[in-house]
Formats: structure tokens, C-alpha cells, sequence
């Protein structure tokens, strides 16, 4: 085997975006915060064709060209001396945990199989739309590669173009300007839980359904498809829970959102913020209608500059805080560890987190079939669903840390009975 | 293309059951397929590699060693400030028995290492009984009642071999505990020949027996444990 090439010891380096900051302390041996973007072109990959197409498209993002650095308070990202990370062949159990001293320091891992191609982002690192750039991108050099007639535009980046500031930017420090500081949201909340899958295991499922049938849907109870499927996935819940003839808890999803679709800045690391919709089955039987019209308008309320800008100050402020920066990094670390152990996901029930259309330059797209989305796996959340649609697909995952399927079941029979074509794709034996 | 007769969606070409349900496929068109599509995922499972128990094991063993062998130094330079580092030594030697050995073994080894963890415990008090010159109370008090708790744990290993309930583990364990404090008060009071025989131990085997009563009327009442699991629930 050949050994990774190593490139001239440049000095760069990266502070933690805000959002980034708490990953690290939260990475365990057993579990990371980590999600996977993947495209599916109509051709069969070549691995070596592939690692060419990482090496030419890496220098054009300097922020997931790094390693990360332990500093006396914080981390911080620091040029890798490694050309590119290892192009692996595909595994059963994506999203595993990542540790900081493998897949030559990365904190990305790029897989293939078959037709596809498919890169697992530690979180710290970027958001969903930071990842869906970086692999169309990488698919679009790729095709290149391959002799294709390939543009730039939409999620493809020109590789010409050196990388600018506000790519780099940590866009929360920018705009975090509030004077008020949102409050978070803390009750416990219900969990469908079950038997679990051993370590490092998870259960992948992704249905694809046609997008403009999953449009005139949504558009006909007068709700976005985010709007709708976290309707549908609340009201799974709901009747779970009922069905279990226990006490009563609140159910919520989460809704992370991308917060450059209102802020001007084009960064590439994490800019989104997570809101979370709930109801209180204490208050009376819903039905789904009702849980639409309360996720709709609550989503429609909260989704505007003021509401973001509170909830950004809030996480800042944190970071702002001199008693806070001046903590040696272990004790944050310790912090943030017993934080999430407490809290972390006791407050949600469930992730939708929905990416919206991927745009591809047009000359692209007749070499590109489909892509998809997962959030990582969560340590006491079932259902983690991450959505996003291309050409005329729309794909939504679950990432599911339980052997049962009934939630994965729940939903997409959902979706069938209102009409839906459901196609489904698993790594279930 | 099949669909799942059960949950109504199609599945992909390469399934053998549906993904949501487990119902079979049965697609009799796409029996023999010349070329069958791959599946969707590889069959590669990659388990990350954990951190290395024995080296753990090492780490921790090198940082209860060096303190030790200071000790040793400095008392073989001072004897005039008596043998205190053998306590030092045989203190830092049960932890190491306790704690740290059963890292060094790859499988876990129940029988093996509470045969070990008795001798040891055993071997730590006779020191300090010999240190000591006092006679009689070693194979008096502290054989029998190391001997009873090893009986006890060795029990709990062979009885908590099969999956038990909570309650019956509970009612259990009080039922040790009550046996135990009698034994304790027994064999001390025999020794100093205080003239009771049993009299601490009864405050604490009344208040076991009083909880086993407790736990078996939760065991047998359903109701009342249903009750309880909603009052109660975390």
C-alpha cells in the first residue's frame, strides 16, 4: 500500500465556529456528532478517479482541509499536513464515531459504492449545506475527471476561484447582535425507545418519493413539506405514546434551520440553529390536521430575523462570557459532557432536519440520480431524519440507534395512505 | 419492482424482505435475474477500535507503582520511623487486585477473580494482624466473615447468571445484607465475649425483613406495581 503523501507544513489555522464549539467536548468513544451527504450519479465509481477529483477540489475548501487541535481553552483547526483523506469503500453502519487521530487526522471520510459517493462530516466541521457544496463539488470534478462537460453554479463551486473570506467566516460572530437572549426550551420530553443496537451500529432508512406529488401535498393543507412531514412524524409519536397507556409527556421535533437563507454571508461551517415544536397531549386529543396547523404556525412564528438573532445572541453569549473563555478547555469540555448527559436530546423526540432542493449546474444533472441526507445517529432519539431533494426526488433518512422499525414504519405508511408513492432503501438485513 | 403487501411502499430490487416490516418478497418476475442489483449498503460492518484495556491497565498499574516504590526508598532510609511502608505497599496491592487486574483479562472471568479478590483481602488483613501482634482475632473474625461475603458473592455471580427482576434482585440482596449483619454481630460478640450474641444486627435485619415484605407485595400485586411505575416513572 502506498503511503499517504504529505504536503509542506503550512501554517493555517481556524478558531471553532459558535455552533462547533460544543462537538468536540460532546465526541465520545461510543458516539460523535456526525451526518452524511451523499450523491448517487448514474455510473459506477472509480475510487482512484475519485481520490483525484478530493485532491483537486480540497484546496478550494481550505475550512475541511484540517485537523483538529487540542489549544489551553479552546480547539482550534489547524492545516492537515495530509493531501487528502483515504477514499474507503462503503460501509454498513455510516456515521460511526469519529476519532481525531484516524483517517489521516480528517474529519471527514469519503466512501464509495456503486454509483455512489457518499462523505460522513463530523459536525464541527459544517452544516448540511456546507456538506451538500463540498460533495457536489466533488461529484462535478469528478465528472470532469471522467471527460464530462461539467459547469459551476448552485451547489457546485468554481475550483478557479480561490476561497473567499465569507466562506471562511464564522457568520454567528457577524450577526449575533440581539439585545435579548432567547430562552431555550427544557422539559423533558417522550422517547420511543426499545432495544438497542449494539455500539457503533445503526439503522439506515431512506424513502424516496417523488417531489412535486410530495409538493401538491403539502401545498394542499396549506403547509411547506418541512412543515408537513414533522407534522407527520409528531403524530406518529403522538399515537405511539398513547398507545402506550402511560403518563402523558410533551412530544417535539426538532427543525434545524439554515440561517443563510437570511442572513447575507456564503460560509461554508456551521450556520443553522435548531428550533423545536412541541405539543402537550395533557391539553386533549389532537389530530393530525391540528398538529399541522400547530407545527405550521409555530415554524412560521419563530422562522424570522428577530427570533433567529435572540436565539444566536444566546449561544454567543455563552462564548462571550470572560468567566467561560477563560475555563481551561478540559473543564469546558467536562461541562459540556455532563450538560448533554443531562439534557442533550431529554428535550427533543425526534430531528427532521430538511436541506430543501440541492441545485446543480443544468449540464450536470443527466449524470446524477439522486442524493440523500442523514443525520447522525442520536445516543436515546429513534428517529434522526434528514431530508433533501434533487432533480425530481425528494429523499428523507432515518438513522435509527433501535432494532424496532415501528416509528420508520409509522411514517412512511403515512405518507402511502395520503397517496404518496414510497420507495425504501435500507441497510436492514 | 416489488412492493411490500404489508406497508404498501416498493422496495428496492435487492431486498429480500421489506425493510420497515420484515415481510417477505415474494416476486416470482424477478426470480432469475441475470445480473441482481447490489444492495443499497455494503455488508462491511467497521466496529472502531475502543481504548486498549490493558493499557490502560498499564497506565494506572506504573502510576500506583512509582508512588510505591518512593515509599519503600524513604522508609528502607528512615527505619527508625518503623515499617509504615508495607501499609502503603499492601494498601496499594488489594486496589491493584481489586481494580485493576480484571482489565488484564480479555474475557471476564467471574469465578477465577473472586477467588483472587478473597486471598487477596485476606492476605491484606493478616498483614496488618501480624504488624500488629494482636492474637486470635484473624482466624476468629476475619476468616469467617471474609469467607461469608465471598459465599454471597459467589451466589449473586451463579443467581444473576440467568436475567432476574428488579424486585426479586432487590429482596435478595436485603435478604444478604440481613444475614450478613447476623453473622457479623455473632462472630464479634462471641469473640469479646460481650454476653449477648446478636443485638446491633437486629435494627438492620428487622428493617431488611420489613422492605423484603415490602418487595413481595409488590411482586405479587400488579396493580400496585402498575401504580407505582406511573407515580414513580423517570
Amino acid at each position: 500500500m502506498n503511503k499517504p503523501e504529505k504536503k509542506s507544513n503550512e501554517k493555517f489555522w481556524l478558531k471553532l465556529d459558535n455552533a462547533a464549539k460544543i462537538f468536540p467536548g460532546q465526541n465520545k468513544s461510543k458516539w460523535s456528532n456526525i451526518f452524511r451527504f451523499a450523491l448517487t450519479l448514474t455510473e459506477k465509481i472509480d475510487p482512484c478517479l475519485l481520490e483525484q477529483a478530493l485532491q483537486d477540489v480540497l484546496p478550494r475548501f481550505p475550512c475541511f482541509d484540517v485537523r483538529i487541535r487540542r489549544g489551553i481553552f479552546w480547539y482550534y483547526f489547524e492545516k492537515n499536513a495530509y493531501k487528502n483523506p483515504p477514499v474507503m469503500p462503503d460501509i454498513k453502519n455510516p456515521c460511526h464515531r469519529v476519532k481525531f487521530n484516524e483517517n489521516r487526522y480528517f474529519l471527514f471520510r469519503v466512501y464509495y459504492h456503486e454509483n455512489r459517493i457518499a462523505v460522513d462530516f463530523f459536525h464541527a466541521l459544517t452544516d448540511g449545506y456546507g456538506a451538500s457544496v463540498f460533495v457536489s463539488t466533488l461529484a462535478a470534478q469528478y465528472l470532469r475527471l471522467l471527460g464530462k462537460e461539467i459547469g459551476v453554479g448552485g451547489s457546485v463551486l468554481d475550483l478557479h476561484e480561490p476561497p473567499s473570506e465569507s466562506d471562511l467566516e464564522d457568520a454567528f460572530e457577524r450577526f449575533a447582535s440581539s439585545k435579548v437572549k432567547a430562552k431555550r426550551a427544557d422539559s423533558f420530553v417522550y422517547h420511543r425507545t426499545g432495544e438497542k443496537m449494539p455500539a457503533h451500529n445503526v439503522n439506515v432508512t431512506t424513502g424516496y418519493i417523488p417531489v412535486d406529488k410530495l409538493l401538491e401535498t403539502a401545498r394542499a393543507h396549506s403547509a411547506t413539506i418541512t412543515e408537513y412531514l414533522a407534522s407527520i412524524l409528531m403524530y406518529v409519536h403522538y399515537q405511539r405514546q398513547l398507545a402506550e397507556e402511560r403518563k402523558q409527556k410533551e412530544v417535539s421535533v426538532q427543525i434545524p434551520v439554515n440561517l443563510r437563507r437570511l442572513y447575507d454571508t456564503t460560509t461554508l461551517r456551521n450556520f443553522s440553529l435548531c428550533y423545536s415544536v412541541r405539543i402537550d397531549p395533557n391539553l386533549g386529543e389532537y389530530t393530525f390536521e391540528e398538529i399541522l396547523k400547530q407545527v405550521s404556525l409555530y415554524l412560521r412564528y419563530v422562522n424570522n430575523k428577530k427570533q433567529l438573532n435572540a436565539m444566536m445572541t444566546a449561544n454567543m453569549g455563552l462564548e462571550r462570557n470572560p468567566v467561560m473563555r477563560a475555563m481551561p478547555l478540559f473543564i469546558k469540555d467536562l461541562g459540556i459532557g455532563i450538560s448533554f448527559l443531562i439534557t442533550g436530546e431529554q428535550t427533543t423526540t425526534a430531528l427532521l432536519t430538511n436541506l430543501g432542493p440541492i441545485s446543480l449546474p443544468k449540464n450536470m444533472e443527466p449524470f446524477v440520480q439522486r442524493a440523500m441526507f442523514m443525520a447522525g445517529p442520536g445516543v436515546l432519539n429513534g428517529a434522526r431524519l434528514g431530508a433533501v431533494s434533487c432533480k425530481d426526488v425528494f429523499a428523507v433518512t432515518f438513522a435509527n440507534i433501535y432494532k424496532n422499525s415501528d416509528i420508520e414504519r409509522d411514517f412512511f405508511t403515512a405518507l402511502v395512505k395520503r397517496g404518496l408513492p414510497v420507495r425504501i432503501e435500507s441497510n436492514r438485513d | 419492482m416489488s412492493y411490500c403487501v404489508n406497508c404498501g411502499v416498493e422496495l428496492d430490487k435487492s431486498a429480500k424482505k421489506c425493510a420497515l416490516c420484515a415481510t417477505p418478497v415474494v416476486n416470482p418476475n424477478e426470480k432469475n435475474e441475470e445480473h441482481p442489483q447490489a444492495p443499497p449498503y455494503s455488508s462491511t460492518l467497521v466496529i472502531p477500535k475502543g481504548v486498549s484495556r490493558k493499557y490502560v491497565a498499564f497506565i494506572i498499574s506504573m502510576v500506583i507503582l512509582i508512588p510505591n516504590i518512593v515509599c519503600v526508598i524513604v522508609n528502607l532510609l528512615l527505619p527508625h520511623t518503623g515499617s509504615w511502608s508495607v501499609y502503603v505497599v499492601a494498601s496499594s496491592a488489594l486496589v491493584w487486585f481489586l481494580f485493576v487486574f480484571p482489565s488484564l483479562m480479555s474475557r471476564s472471568h467471574p469465578y477465577i477473580l473472586l477467588s483472587v479478590d478473597t486471598v487477596t483481602s485476606l492476605l491484606y488483613i493478616y498483614i496488618f494482624y501480624a504488624l500488629n501482634k494482636q492474637e486470635g482475632w484473624f482466624s476468629r473474625v476475619a476468616v469467617p466473615l471474609v469467607a461469608l461475603f465471598s459465599l454471597i458473592c459467589l451466589f449473586m455471580v451463579k443467581w444473576l447468571a440467568k436475567e432476574r427482576d428488579g424486585v426479586h434482585i432487590a429482596m435478595v440482596v436485603l435478604a444478604e445484607i440481613a444475614l450478613f449483619s447476623v453473622f457479623t454481630d455473632a462472630v464479634v460478640n462471641y469473640f469479646y465475649v460481650t454476653g449477648r450474641l446478636i443485638f446491633v444486627s437486629i435494627p438492620v435485619s428487622v428493617s431488611c425483613f420489613a422492605l423484603i415484605g415490602f418487595f413481595v407485595f409488590v411482586a405479587k400485586n400488579k396493580r400496585f406495581r402498575a401504580w407505582l411505575s406511573q407515580k414513580f416513572f423517570v
